[in-house]
């Protein structure tokens, strides 16, 4: 697929636009891309942080775009995703309208439609995840629906395809919703009276502005562009109406918008008595063979986390360690086995939705979660960010200067040590190749080399480099993961089981996607603190992501360095780690100004994963993340080249070494370290490794130089790429601010636990 | 009679000013009752004991607080009753709380107050004194009406009014359909609440569900 970064489409060579309108997670994505082939972009839209996609209508005569609005439970703005939903409806051109509504909660879904039909809008109604709605015994008579509302109603399933082509048809028979609602004498007389103030040509019916007016919509008067003198009388008005009410208006009017959908919907919708049972075989499977078999590895892997923080006193690979994981893993098949058969055994609901009950129970549901994270770390942490990083970097990229050797095309025989080898790739890696070119016009010491091909900070050799062989992996095996949690409704119970902790620190549950993500890349990560709604709670998940989550780059080298220390020693760094984190971000909710949002987040149902669209979502997300983080990648790398060039890099180096060497104890080499880490964090590890090894000499290293180092590096500032998102989601004085904090309060936690340790006698 | 009415009035307007701002003004009586009226009342009052005048600041006395918190309570709780249960709106509203609460005895109220749950804010979001059938009840057995935070997991629950302090989350509640006569079951009480209805499974903060106020009508 192409994507252009076109400007916007000139409007007069569009025959019309469809916008796709529809609640939060009604499927409205998955949907965006079946309308659509090519030519899709992503932009910010106009003076906000919301993203809209728009794309070309594929398969039709007429020049036709579709532009995906943002999800919104409302056209009255309260978020700026709701606002940018709204205006876009809003503005001055052709256009029809694709409402997406999830079936099983239709109720909310035509709270929309009435405000479409107010707008006055051409619509068409897909009822999406009809599936689900047959699976809960809920059935909707549509024809009837169809009638009341004038409308082309559709059933489909957005992720099987099912129904898509009718939908697609019934673009050429929108209509304006039959829907009329009466709020009452009093609203309707201000409705009329603010009718007669609003400009002549509006592009949506003045009513619905009327509305949106008296429900204290205040975004919508700035983009109407009222003038003073009109919004003040408008304002009386809808404050004489207001004293008629014991209540706000807003509340009054979506009250009586949800009457009247209730009374609406009265014999169309209705429930069979029980929810279909699911097959006997799938349903014994579950409870007698996966379940038993899922939760005896849980058991077994949490006693054996545990025993590896306390490695250092216990033998863990003797006869008893074994013992008291296998242990482990029957005591707890027994206790979720007798939670399962007491509880949900006979009850006959859904294997999915006894699964959405578990991940969320108030005990239950935290060992599964420490086994989700280590699977998560596993697969990201160990095999993406150690495994195929390697080999990515060092075999499929290389030197510029040196040949990479080749490697084999092998297969493992499981549980052998037998290794088959196909044949031998004898590939000396991307950059040998441009090397190898560059050298027959200059020679490797030429200034133009070094730019590019240097080994230090040249431009291909490190910097694309690193943001692709080293990010990409990551990243994407990171999304792939986070898709599956995604797509499986896991992730929304994360939020729940978190969110008392998120709290604590000024944020709530919804703030586990960036903090997640932040284990993945806090670049990324800090892209997608968006979504936060205030700007409070935006700065202080920006605050904490460069200051205490490690992304799976440095995961991956920090658990390779920490195996060579006890668990002890990794269960210390740990919690100085965390500890801060907490610390800091109580503080800041407390210092910053502003206010922190409340926790409201719709549950969606457990569902099995369909890998097709996770794999397109990592797809687009990976091309998203390298289009946004490649330039500052290479930026970073060419400030990096410039001050090593100037010999910035040394005197940084001697300025620092006083607090270094004195305060934290360390060699004076680890500031080389703590310096490039700014460019690459998992570099700094590495650097500050061979530093302390060679401080070491024959000797083993010092674990409690280790940790400190380590906890330095983590709460460092974080590489410059984050810092450059950083800048340019927070503001560049924000930002600044932070690394002003950032910067000694690592250093200073750093001399604290060396001194702790030592105090400790650890 | 009529002097006592407007004494309550007055008592009932010093009670709202001191809940506002933290304090009371005369010239601010003067303001709402006019001059002659106020300076009148406030001599009285002040004859009566029911409240102190220093450099123009009304303090009441332990009698004059009582009486005006009897008073507030009544007009408040009369608009819990017109607003929840008459669903009256408008002026038809408020001029019934002001008659109300100048002839109702403590008695009645106390029943209305027991009928309604104990209620502990007015619609407009302010506080209710507590009588002694509130206090009584707190002691006893649950109230018939009370905050959702307060309630059992796997309860069925029927909200009865919400309580309009934040416009925010108030909004965002009836986005997706958590309206006065919803009726839902509590999912579970930590780590976070969960409700259902219908088909819908909500998480929300206590600081949410603390506004929310429900009847239980299935234990
Ligand atoms: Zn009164
Ligand atoms: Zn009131
Ligand atoms: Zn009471």
């Amino acid at each position: 697929m192409h994507e252009v970064k076109s400007k916007e489409i000139d409007p007069k060579v569009l025959d019309y636009r469809i916008a796709l309108v529809g609640n939060p997670n009604v499927g409205k994505s998955v949907l965006f891309g079946l309308f659509t082939g090519k030519y899709v972009t992503v932009s910010n839209y106009p003076g906000t942080t919301v993203e809209v996609t728009r794309g070309m209508y594929s398969g039709s005569n007429d020049t036709i775009e579709v532009v995906d609005t943002p999800g919104s439970n409302s056209l009255i703005s309260h978020s700026e995703d709701e606002r940018v939903a709204r205006d876009i409806l809003l503005r001055d051109e052709e256009k029809r309208v694709i409402q997406i509504i999830d079936s099983k909660n239709i109720h909310r879904g035509l709270l929309i439609t009435t405000q479409l039909a107010e707008m006055g809008l051409p619509v068409s109604i897909g009822l999406n995840m009809w599936d689900e709605t047959l699976d809960r015994g809920m059935s909707i008579d549509s024809d009837k629906l169809q009638k009341i509302l004038g409308v082309t109603l559709t059933k489909t399933i957005a992720t099987q395809k099912y129904g898509i082509g009718a939908l697609r048809n019934s673009i050429n028979s929108v209509k304006i919703p039959k829907i009329s609602i009466d709020y009452g004498r009093v609203i309707e007389e201000g409705i009329k009276e603010i009718e007669t103030l609003l400009p002549e040509n509006t592009t949506v019916r003045k009513r619905a502005l009327a509305v949106m007016l008296l429900s204290y919509d205040e975004d919508l008067e700035e983009t109407l562009e009222i003038d003073e003198q009109t919004l003040g009388q408008i304002h009386s008005i809808r404050d004489g109406v207001q004293k008629e009410y014991g209540h706000p208006l807003s509340y009054v009017i979506a009250k009586k918008r949800s009457d009247y959908v209730g009374k609406l919907l009265k014999g169309i919708v209705s429930y069979r008595e029980h929810e279909e049972k699911a097959g006997a075989v799938l349903r014994n499977s579950f409870f007698l063979f996966f379940m038993p078999l899922f939760t005896f590895f849980v058991g077994y892997k949490v006693i054996d986390l545990l025993m590896f923080m306390f490695a250092g006193h216990m033998d863990t690979s003797g006869q008893v360690a074994w013992i008291l994981r296998l242990a482990g893993g029957c005591v707890s098949v027994g206790i979720y086995s007798y939670y399962l058969f007491s509880r949900e055994y006979g009850s006959g609901r859904k294997v999915t939705n006894i699964l959405g009950t578990l991940t969320m129970h108030p005990v239950l549901a935290w060992p599964m979660l420490l086994v989700v994270l280590w699977c998560i770390y596993k697969i990201v942490g160990q095999f993406g960010a150690g495994d195929c990083v390697d080999f990515v970097e060092s075999k499929i990229f290389g030197s510029s200067i040196e040949k990479s050797g080749g490697f084999d095309f092998k297969a493992f025989i499981p549980f052998t040590n037998i290794e088959y080898v196909f044949t031998h790739v004898n590939f000396q890696g991307i950059n040998y190749y441009i090397g190898l070119f560059c050298q027959k016009f200059m020679s490797t010491d030429n200034f133009f080399f070094e730019l590019f091909m240097g080994e230090e900070a040249g431009l291909i050799q490190v910097g694309v480099t690193y943001s692709i062989a080293i990010i990409l992996p990551i990243v994407g095996f990171f999304f792939i993961s986070f898709g599956l949690m995604e797509d499986s409704g896991y992730l929304p119970r994360l939020a729940v089981m978190l969110n008392r902790f998120f709290k604590i620190i000024g944020l709530n549950g919804k703030a586990v996607l960036p903090m997640v993500l932040g284990l993945g890349c806090d670049t990324m990560a800090t892209m997608t603190t968006r979504i936060l709604d205030t700007k409070k709670e935006r700065v202080i998940s920006t605050l904490l992501l460069a200051l205490a989550v490690p992304c799976s780059a440095q995961l991956g080298v920090i658990a390779g360095i920490l195996g060579s220390v006890s668990g002890t020693h990794l269960a210390i760094y740990f919690f100085v780690i965390f500890s801060q984190m907490l610390l800091v971000g109580y503080l800041s909710s407390k210092i910053i100004k502003g206010s922190s949002s409340d926790f409201l987040m719709e549950m969606p149902p457990f569902r099995r994963p369909k890998i097709g669209n996770i794999l397109m979502k990592t797809y687009y997300r990976t091309k998203w993340f390298l289009r946004e983080a490649v330039p500052l990648f290479v930026l970073g790398t060419f400030i990096l080249f410039i001050i090593t060039k100037l010999g910035i890099l040394t005197y940084i180096q001697r300025a620092a070494e006083p607090v270094v060497k004195h305060f934290l104890g360390l060699p004076v080499e680890t500031t080389q370290g703590f310096i490039l880490g700014f460019l690459r964090r998992d570099y700094a590890v590495v650097s500050i490794f061979k530093a302390l090894e060679k401080d070491a000499g024959s000797l083993e290293i010092d674990p409690n130089q280790l940790i400190v180092s380590l906890v330095v590096v983590t709460l460092f500032v974080p590489c410059l790429a984050n810092f450059f998102v950083m800048i340019k989601e927070r503001g560049s004085k924000t930002a600044f601010l932070m690394l002003a904090f950032i910067l000694p309060f690592s250093f200073l936690v750093g001399g604290i636990v060396r001194y702790a340790l030592q105090l400790l006698s650890i | 009679m009529a002097d006592e009415t407007q004494i309550e009035e007055m008592l009932e307007y010093i009670w709202i000013l001191e809940e506002n701002d933290g304090k009371a003004v005369s010239s601010c009586i003067g303001d709402k009752f006019g001059e002659d009226i106020a300076n009148t009342y406030i001599t009285e009052m002040v004859e009566k004991q029911l409240i102190n005048l220093s450099d123009r600041e009304i303090a009441f006395t332990k009698a004059g607080k009582k009486r005006a918190e009897m008073i507030i309570r009544r007009h408040r709780i009369a608009e819990r009753l017109l607003n929840d249960v008459l669903e009256m709106r408008g002026e038809e509203f408020e001029r019934g709380a002001c008659q109300f609460e100048h002839f109702v005895n403590e008695e009645i109220v106390a029943s209305i107050c027991t009928l309604l749950g104990h209620p502990e804010v007015c619609p407009h979001g302010n506080k209710i004194p507590q009588g002694e059938c509130c206090l009584s009840a707190k002691k006893n057995l649950e109230p018939v009406i009370s905050p959702l935070s307060l309630i059992k997991a796997g309860k069925k629950v029927k909200v009865v009014y919400i309580s309009t302090k934040s416009h925010a989350s108030l909004d965002r509640l009836t986005g997706i359909g958590v309206i006065p006569g919803l009726e839902l079951t509590i999912h579970q009480k930590f780590p976070s609440m969960i409700l259902q209805y219908g088909e819908t499974q909500l998480a929300l903060d206590n600081d949410i569900a603390k506004n929310v106020y429900v009847r239980i009508i299935q234990s």
